[in-house]
């Protein structure tokens, strides 16, 4: 699936002959020690179009560790993303092929919805349509773009909010029947985000608006898709 | 004692000899800067989140001898202790904790020491007692000897939480649980000691804080994500923990000397790990605002004395 991710081969997706079958369950040791399987297969789209592949990928016999690759389909990029402390809830930053790093910041939303936090900002200083309900993170890039990550809750949010920055929805036709069918199937996870209680988690499915000099320039929906949709 | 001078009470006990080296005012500690916080948990912001606040007052003062402290309230509905004694030279130094978070109303610091280390007086009439070297003062009349007006043995609770016994881990939470059930407030939670001689315009009181308690509250959640066919389960564990330091405190109400506890310290801890990081699937989170000073128990309880007296002697 990859094209430009280096030592692309090593990573499984869950299209590939590779891929894991139902014979596999019994014998991890025999599986391929270099090979990496999707677990979560993140698209983020823009004007309809998929701007970049990527998702996470674990190996059976170490669960617990998961790489995060993705690349740029026009080849402009890839990203891997790794640990980085600080942050009370998004502790990793992603390493662009060009050296830059894409920072991540949880909003005070975000971190009370986790754990009661009540520290961060919810970033007010910025251009903010109020059709967003909760605003969840801040990327940035050094001396670069800046994004505000939201939780999506309708396609009719996503409408507002393109309309609200004059900008192109970010879905194409396939997309918004999801958006508007079974918007839960592209969460990248539930969260208990409300307080409100086990079987009332919050499927957070994320959009964005990236800024350039302060100015909205593209809105980004983040596809999620796991093996059996 | 073949020569001298000696005043016994009403219960025959000796005040004034020779021997005593009875206690007189040296002057008011000078108040400095104040640390004011702990109105909540720090961080966080739900349930139970509400603390008594507290601030502590540094004071210094500059004598020889080692000065008794008595603490004046200028708002007596508040909590007040000495956590902190300490010298450097001739410089004395207190840190006072008073419970709230408003740091008006200071207390007033009324200082004693040794009638020898009191400095000399211009006054020209008065008694003065001298040890048999005839030289070093017992007692003298001239600057303002300490003249207690009650006095007792007090404790604080064991408890000090406004919600009773030991809050506890739990585990068995949801995944990212975090919702403190524990009111670690601690208002509610004093020994009240009967004093006929306390009022709530001019008594100081002066009494050791020594006591200490750390009380915790941890959750710990969990739940399993796993891929296709079982595969690559990852567990997701969280904890979230509330904990407070207190110090042993004090109260004068009308007839009453109260000992109970001011909040000192306090922490919000939350942790919580997913998938490793990326793409916004969030890392292994983890956030505190501090380590805990101690594990949780309680220190150092037991019975001070306390002495109080009449400020108004003295100003």
């Amino acid at each position: 699936m990859f094209n430009y991710v280096p030592s692309k081969e090593n990573y499984s997706f869950f299209s590939d002959s590779n891929y894991l079958v139902e014979s596999d369950k019994d014998n991890i040791s025999s599986l391929p020690a270099n090979l990496w399987y999707l677990i979560d297969k993140v698209e983020v789209y823009v004007n309809g179009s998929v701007e970049i592949i990527g998702g996470r990928f674990n190996k059976p016999s170490e669960p617990n560790v998961s790489k995060h690759v993705g690349e740029y389909v026009d080849g402009s990029a890839t990203i891997e993303f790794r640990e980085k402390k600080g942050d009370p809830i998004l502790q990793y930053e992603g390493v662009l092929s060009n050296g830059d790093v894409v920072n991540y910041e949880s909003s005070n939303a975000l971190r009370f919805g986790y754990g009661n936090l009540n520290t961060g900002t919810n970033f007010d200083t910025y251009d903010k349509s109020s059709a967003v309900n909760k605003w969840l993170a801040r990327s940035w890039i050094d001396g670069g773009a800046e994004e505000l990550l939201f939780l999506v809750e309708s396609k009719q949010m996503i409408d507002d909010v393109a309309s609200h920055y004059s900008l192109p929805v970010p879905y194409d036709s396939n997309l918004a029947t999801v958006l508007n069918n079974d918007l839960q199937s592209i969460r990248l996870r539930s969260v208990d985000l409300n307080h409100a209680g086990e079987g009332n988690w919050v499927a957070i499915v994320i959009a964005s608006i990236v800024f350039e000099d302060n100015v909205a320039t593209k809105f980004r929906l983040y596809k999620t898709s796991r093996w059996n949709d | 004692m073949a020569y001298g001078f000696e005043a016994k009470n009403d219960s025959g006990n000796v005040i004034i000899n020779d021997t005593i080296e009875n206690l007189h005012f040296v002057g008011k500690a000078t108040r400095g800067s104040n640390n004011s916080s702990y109105g909540d948990f720090p961080g966080y912001g739900g349930s139970n989140d509400s603390l008594d606040g507290r601030v502590i007052h540094y004071y210094t003062i500059t004598c020889t001898g080692t000065p008794v402290a008595f603490i004046k309230p200028t708002d007596y509905s508040r909590w007040h202790g000495i956590i902190k004694q300490s010298v450097s030279g001739t410089t004395w130094s207190f840190d006072v904790i008073v419970s709230g978070t408003s740091a008006s109303n200071p207390p007033e610091i009324y200082c004693f020491v040794n009638a020898d280390d009191v400095p000399n007086t211009s006054e020209t009439h008065g008694m003065i007692v001298f040890k048999s070297d005839g030289t070093t003062k017992t007692f003298d009349s001239r600057v303002q000897p300490l003249a207690i007006t009650g006095g007792a043995n007090a404790v604080a609770p064991s408890d000090p939480t406004n919600s009773s016994g030991l809050p506890g881990t739990s585990t068995g939470h949801s995944w990212n649980y975090s919702s403190n059930d524990h009111d670690f407030r601690c208002t509610n939670r004093y020994n009240e000691y009967t004093d006929s001689n306390i009022n709530t315009s001019n008594t100081m009181f002066s009494c050791p804080s020594l006591a200490q308690a750390v009380y915790k509250r941890q959750q710990h959640g969990y739940k399993e994500s796993c891929g296709f066919l079982g595969c690559c389960c990852q567990d997701h564990h969280s904890t979230a923990a509330w904990w407070v330091m207190y110090r042993s405190a004090f109260r004068l109400r009308t007839n009453k000397f109260d000992a109970g506890w001011a909040v000192y310290a306090a922490g919000y801890s939350f942790s919580s790990n997913f998938e490793s990081g990326g793409w916004f699937g969030g890392g292994g989170g983890s956030y505190s605002t501090g380590s805990m000073p101690y594990t949780a128990k309680t220190i150092n309880l037991q019975s001070n004395a306390y002495i109080i007296a009449d400020s108004s002697r003295y100003d």
